[in-house]
């Protein structure tokens, strides 16, 4: 029954601390320090010496979101995974992983630290519901495993705490339904049951890897809507992982941008949308077509991501930018910008650093 | 306008789904009585989410599917029972771009033969050298070089795979296109290449485009019409400003009102939709809406509502019984402008888009 990677498999300790000492514990806590702080990872994959994540880095706060967006193959995954200890055994290179979790050092190189987080404190979800949920068990009997899994409990109590959770995430007759298979469900309601696991021991934070992306637009703003109020009530910190900048201005506090490995701008949601300075994030946000206003042509990203053999030194995303000149081929310098906003680029900010020749 | 080049009337496709020798199988109405028509030269966007027929119905109109019943015409042809030779004709004239660009090329074929396929067979006097500099010209065409005749799929990124198959599509030369999910399956940056890609040729080679998606802005962005999907019937057509600004049926407001926009601040008042899609298999009576609706009032429960004009603009219709009312009544929710983007920003854009399109940047010489 250790099919389920996340949650499934893991839980935290609900009995310990109720949901108001966790309350508690996460507003004291982001006064001074961030519930997660990733200060740097970098790490690689079999022979190639490049790394695909390169000095990543990000922080995240109780009871706030942090979004990290990009396209597909950036690392915005492989980031997650391997701070949740669920890369493959010997397939990662981890080389840099300075990491700290409620202040404390985290360690990625102790698996059994991070079996003791993932699940209860750390808990994450993943895209695709229904090969994230053990197709040959009940539901019910899925979501009791992550409770029982942290916590000294009997069967009686972990399926008590499993029909509360299905409540909880809005499944109607959750009794009924705790007997389903997942076959049986849609993907909206499996994606709730995926919460509900995640939720199952109250975890302080909370990883959505593209939570919505296989669900239709009125279901997708059904599970925002849901993460959102359970965030509000528990007040755990979100790392939300999408390609979709719509659902990030919706839910985001910060923002993280992401591009082949490296997180080429980060700051505040509202510096991101109204005053980006990578031009990556500003040919991403060109790219989009519009919902209002004159529908004209799409000014894009040209090229495609590079892949590991063919990355370029220094501004790995110098291949595709149409300012690109020589001294990008120097690794950019990381700009501060006020409030938190930081952009990796040569030339930002690019109108006071660039003109038309 | 002249004669539409493609007409569908009442279209139905019904799928039986179980059943045994004792058992009567269950029918599952993945299309119930759409009539469409595209006008030459335009752009129509079928748009609904996963399970509406969407993608049943762009399948029928390729006869890929046969429909259970209903006529449909090509340039005035009948086309719904075409056989042999006039079937082929039609598949020269009509051409279908797939979703996924992984699953839609054969990996054992490479560039040159997958693109040179169509031409053999629809244009089977041209010589190999003609043909193989036919494929040049197609692969040149959707960007991508000659030189890549001799690769095999699995050598090219998802964008690119989605320009062969583009380019596959062409070979034949067709007047029509139909696109199921063109690019819902690219990461936006490629995205927006093929939906430039897409607008370039239908302007080059005067295509008309029938796009299946479920992204609304992309279909905003590519669309002349659109046409409203949901549980295998059209709820909602209409010219694409119209119904983004005019929405008229309670399902396409809904619709709208849940796509999160990207802009920082921007609140929007949702219409709230409860639960999810019902079963084709197992319908609603009456207005098949009916049981998500916020609106929904007895009569809908019984009487199924037809398409019928609205009073925005010619060609809008929708089919619900009291469009006019639930529009008087309920307004189009508040949403309050996003803050917009600095001033700087808005220049960062707009230079960027001029380096883009090949403007020479060069450093300040003071910042």
């Amino acid at each position: 029954m250790k099919r389920g990677l996340d949650g499934g498999e893991e839980a935290c300790s609900f009995n310990q601390s109720t949901n108001g000492l966790t309350l508690a514990q996460n507003s004291l806590s982001s006064a001074s320090t961030p519930l997660l702080e990733v200060r740097a990872l970098s790490l690689g994959f079999g022979p190639s010496r490049t790394e695909l994540l390169k000095g990543v880095r990000y922080a995240v706060n109780a009871g706030q979101t942090l979004c990290i967006v990009g396209e597909s193959g950036c690392g915005k995954s492989v980031s997650s995974l391997a701070i949740m200890g669920l890369l493959p055994k010997g397939a990662a290179r981890i080389t840099e992983a300075d990491i700290r979790f409620r202040g404390e050092p985290y360690d990625l190189s102790d698996p059994a630290a991070l079996r003791r987080h993932r699940g209860a404190d750390i808990a994450i979800i993943f895209q695709e519901p229904m090969t994230s949920l053990n197709p040959a068990f009940r539901v019910g009997d899925q979501i009791a495993e992550a409770v029982t899994a942290h916590n000294d409990v009997s069967d009686a109590q972990a399926r008590d705490r499993a029909i509360e959770m299905l409540r909880r995430v809005g499944i109607p007759a959750p009794e009924a339904r705790m007997n389903e298979y997942p076959h049986q469900l849609s993907g909206g309601m499996r994606q709730r049951v995926m919460i509900a696991m995640a939720l199952a021991n109250d975890p302080a934070l909370l990883i959505a890897d593209e939570p919505t992306t296989a669900l239709d637009v009125t279901i997708q703003s059904q599970i925002l809507d849901l993460i959102r109020n359970l965030q509000a009530e528990t007040g755990m910190g979100t790392i939300m992982i999408t390609h979709d900048l719509g659902v990030v201005a919706e839910i985001a506090d910060t923002v993280a941008v992401m591009y082949a490995g490296t997180i080429v701008e980060a700051g505040p949601v509202e510096r991101i949308f109204n005053d980006p300075q990578h031009p990556y994030t500003i040919g991403l946000m060109s790219s989009m077509p519009k919902l209002t206003g004159p529908r004209e042509r799409l000014a894009t990203v040209p090229g495609t991501v590079p892949t590991t053999d063919t990355m370029p030194p220094g501004c790995r995303f110098s291949t595709r930018c149409p300012f690109a000149r020589p001294i990008c081929a120097e690794t950019p310098p990381d700009h501060a910008l006020g409030d938190g906003h930081r952009a990796l680029c040569h030339f930002a900010p690019l109108n006071q650093r660039l003109e038309r020749a | 306008m002249s004669e539409p080049i493609l007409k569908a009337t009442n279209l139905s496709r019904h799928f039986k789904v179980g059943g045994s020798l004792f058992r009567k199988p269950k029918i599952l109405r993945a299309v119930e009585d759409v009539s469409l028509t595209v006008q030459q030269g335009e752009t129509l966007a079928i748009v609904g989410e996963s399970g509406c027929g969407k993608s049943t119905l762009a399948r029928m109109l390729m006869r890929l599917i046969e429909p259970t019943s209903g006529q449909m015409t090509f340039e005035g042809r009948q086309i719904d029972l075409a056989q042999g030779r006039a079937l082929t004709e039609l598949r020269r004239d009509m051409q279908f771009i797939f979703q996924d660009p992984f699953s839609s090329l054969n990996p054992r074929m490479t560039v040159g033969r997958l693109v040179g396929e169509p031409i053999e067979t629809h244009a089977p006097q041209l010589s190999a050298r003609e043909r193989r500099a036919k494929v040049a010209e197609l692969l040149a065409q959707v960007g991508l070089r000659p030189e890549h005749a001799d690769r095999y799929p699995h050598e090219f990124s998802g964008g690119q795979r989605q320009r062969i198959g583009i380019a596959r599509a062409l070979a034949s030369g067709p007047k029509l296109i139909i696109g199921d999910e063109p690019v819902s399956a690219l990461d936006v940056s490629v995205q927006a290449q093929v939906i430039n890609l897409l607008a370039d040729l239908r302007d080059r080679l005067g295509l008309t485009l029938v796009v299946i998606a479920h992204d609304l802005a992309v279909i905003r962005h590519m669309s002349d019409r659109v046409a409203v999907m949901y549980l295998g019937s059209v709820v909602e057509e209409g010219g694409t400003d119209d119904i983004f600004a005019r929405p008229r049926h309670p399902y396409t407001r809904a619709l709208l009102s849940a796509i999160p926009v990207a802009e920082y601040g921007r609140t929007r008042q949702q219409i709230p939709l409860e639960g999810e899609m019902p079963s084709p298999l197992d319908p609603p009576s009456g207005c098949r809406f009916h049981t998500r609706c916020p609106f929904a009032r007895d009569a809908c429960k019984t009487e199924a509502p037809v398409l019928r004009a609205t009073d925005t603009a010619p060609g809008h219709r929708a089919a619900c019984h009291f469009f006019e009312e639930i529009a008087a009544e309920n307004p189009p929710p508040p949403a309050t402008e996003g803050s917009g983007r600095t001033d700087a920003a808005r220049a960062r854009f707009a230079l960027y888009a001029d380096a883009i399109a090949g403007t020479e940047t060069r450093p300040r010489a003071e910042t």
